[in-house]
């Protein structure tokens, strides 16, 4: 049937003598089924709105929800107040009508807290980021876990130093947070804890990198609070004073961060003020907030060093997706990098993995694809929370091209708010290789 | 609009056609993908900023059609029969309906199997057999369409040809050894 042997240029001409193949549709027969293709009500005006932000989507239907579940506390207040300081409800789920609110007064650990995986070396041998220790300051710090009453979750400090030493707040669950998970899977899955370090470059400019740990938390907004205590770029540890961290229950993209009245912000340096507001608009953008509000104590507005009284800080959306640093040797953001899609719009999961992938190396700048040349992502499956990276390695990577290709992947994921990320090896195993559900990692041999 | 389609279509058509065809290896899908192509670009027509040529902004377009079409008949097949990857899924497609062009060349055996092994290239490497070999396009324009770097259609070429070498041997010994053992 066919020979064994061939070389290159037989193949590359037998390819250029490949027949021309004509369409059988003559011009005008073509015109009329474009001209009635566009006569059909917005047929692309609808794929487009589908493809929409899923991120942000806890809409009205959660916003009701929660309304109601607001309605129905009430109810349970005279037993498990979290005013008054109710029962033992322990680590225990939520159940219909009792928002987990109810832990609020318990002194118990965030079993997430401690679920770090010692696999992952990559965080952990980052100098800058200690990040046990600083998440236990974090969480030794912020205490008393006044709940609020508002629609969206929220992480409150402590005034009172007596339950410093046994209350972790992280674990405040709240009745939208609840409905956001239900929303897109039924389960409640947990948020990894970022860290982002401000680093000078040889050139005197800042820029800022970005890992994620293996350590988890079980809000979203529990996840920012330790992403910035960890990443505090601060001499004074001023990101401490944080009391309470909500997330719009509507509209996920807006955050609001309240400081505590005593705060030391106002005498933060030039240079501090820049690298907090670098650390402060990486961690919100990698957790795909848009805009956050400050207030002090309730108050709109927080007075940062020399940029005085700010309100609002809108997180500029320019790209999505992380690249490698060369001179850092750590992940940077693609709107870190200055890398820009040119629209703002939302973009789908798969566009952001293709353009991780084909980025130009920019050697003036040291930036380059988290992605091997050589690793050539075959699909990216995507169903609802879950999606699935498909690659095929031409040559074997090192540990560190792994770990850089595996770590982008997985920031990724979490702009995208994925519940499950498979990364599987074409050639290798039909079996993920990695497979991160967002509470635990599973390294699949 | 009917200006413009007859412009394009004179000028591009014949082209856009044939990427198509071999991108899906299909002719009825290959003739619905095309209207799609010609739906998108003249509703975009006007804001097209001609950072790159009209050229490889139509082929960058079909590409985008194509590979949706392929990732949609992936996810479809995928739900009812489980694991296969999109690209070799084009294979079940082309067997079961449309085997190859019915053009005369394409008797040739060598050729055909050719056609046939490139399927087994990833889809990068098909995409840039495709551009740079049928279509004659030169590296410029074919970073352009893809959105790669010159280097990397460079670098991808040269091994998708290897590839494409590969698959052919490997091929071609398995039916021999097949022979021998008849």
């Amino acid at each position: 049937m066919s020979k064994r042997r061939w070389d290159e240029e037989e193949i590359e001409q037998t390819l250029t003598d490949f027949p021309a193949v004509k369409d059988r549709q003559s011009k005008d027969e073509l015109y009329r089924k474009i001209e009635q293709a566009e006569q059909m009500p917005n047929r692309f005006s609808k794929i487009k709105q589908k493809n929409r932000r899923p991120r942000f989507t806890p809409l009205v239907a959660a916003g009701a929800a929660a309304v109601i579940m607001l309605l129905i506390i009430p109810s349970f207040l005279d037993n498990s107040s979290p005013l008054t300081g109710g029962d033992d409800s322990g680590d225990e789920p939520s159940t219909a009508g009792v928002p987990e609110e109810n832990d609020q007064d318990n002194n118990r650990e965030n079993e997430n807290a401690e679920n770090k995986n010692a696999e992952n070396e990559y965080a952990e041998n980052d100098a800058d980021n200690d990040i046990p220790e600083e998440n236990d300051n974090y969480e030794a710090s912020n205490n008393d876990n006044a709940p609020s009453n508002d629609q969206g979750s929220s992480v409150q400090n402590s005034e009172t130093a007596e339950n410093q030493a046994e209350q972790n707040t992280e674990n405040d669950v709240s009745e939208s947070q609840n409905e956001r998970e239900s929303e897109t899977s039924g389960e409640k899955h947990d948020y990894p804890v970022l860290s982002a370090s401000v680093h000078e470059t040889d050139s005197g400019e800042k820029t800022v990198t970005i890992s994620v740990s293996d350590e988890l938390r079980s809000t979203g907004e529990e996840a920012i609070a330790a992403a910035l205590n960890e990443s505090d770029p601060t001499s004074n540890e001023d990101l401490q004073s944080i009391t309470r961290i909500e997330r719009d229950a509507e509209n996920q993209g807006e955050l609001t961060i309240d400081f505590a009245e005593d705060h030391e912000l106002g005498s933060l340096t030039s240079n501090e003020y820049d690298a907090l507001e670098f650390t402060i608009e990486e961690i919100l953008s990698a957790y795909g907030v848009e805009e956050v509000q400050f207030s002090t104590d309730g108050e709109s507005g927080v007075a940062f060093g020399p940029a005085g009284i700010v309100e609002t800080l809108t997180i500029p959306f320019e790209a999505e997706g992380y690249f490698v640093s060369e001179e850092e040797n750590r992940l940077i953001s693609a709107r870190t990098a200055g890398e820009t899609n040119g629209e703002d719009e939302w973009i789908p999961l798969e566009e952001t993995v293709e353009a991780m992938e084909t980025i130009e190396s920019d050697e003036e700048a040291g930036i380059v694809s988290a992605i091997p040349d050589f690793v050539e992502i075959a699909e990216v499956d995507v169903a609802g929370q879950e999606a699935s990276v498909y690659y095929a390695a031409d040559e074997e990577l090192s540990d560190e091209e792994m770990e850089h290709f595996f770590q982008s992947m997985r920031l990724t994921g979490v702009k995208y708010n994925l519940e499950k990320l498979k990364l599987i090896d074409e050639d290798q195993a039909e079996e993920p290789v990695i497979e991160y559900e967002y509470d635990e990692r599973i390294i699949v041999e | 609009m009917k200006e413009e389609f007859e412009r394009l279509y004179q000028q591009y058509h014949h082209q856009l056609f044939q990427y198509l065809f071999y991108l899906v290896r299909h002719r009825e899908t290959a003739e619905e993908l095309v209207q799609e192509v010609y739906i998108k670009v003249l509703r975009s027509y006007e804001t097209f900023e001609g950072k790159s040529t009209e050229k490889t902004w139509l082929y960058s377009v079909a590409k985008h059609v194509a590979i949706d079409h392929i990732r949609k008949q992936s996810r479809k097949k995928r739900k009812a029969e489980g694991k296969e990857y999109e690209w070799s899924e084009r294979e079940f497609e082309i067997e079961d309906r449309a085997p190859l062009p019915d053009e005369a060349v394409m008797q040739k055996d060598e050729m055909q199997h050719v056609y046939k092994m490139m399927e087994k290239c990833s889809a990068n490497q098909q995409q840039v057999l495709i551009l740079r070999y049928i279509q004659a396009l030169s590296i410029a324009e074919t970073a352009d369409v893809l959105g790669w770097t010159e280097s990397k259609v460079k670098t991808t070429q040269h091994r998708a040809i290897k590839a494409l070498k590969n698959h052919l041997e490997k091929h071609a010994e398995e039916f021999q050894a097949k022979e021998a053992s008849r």
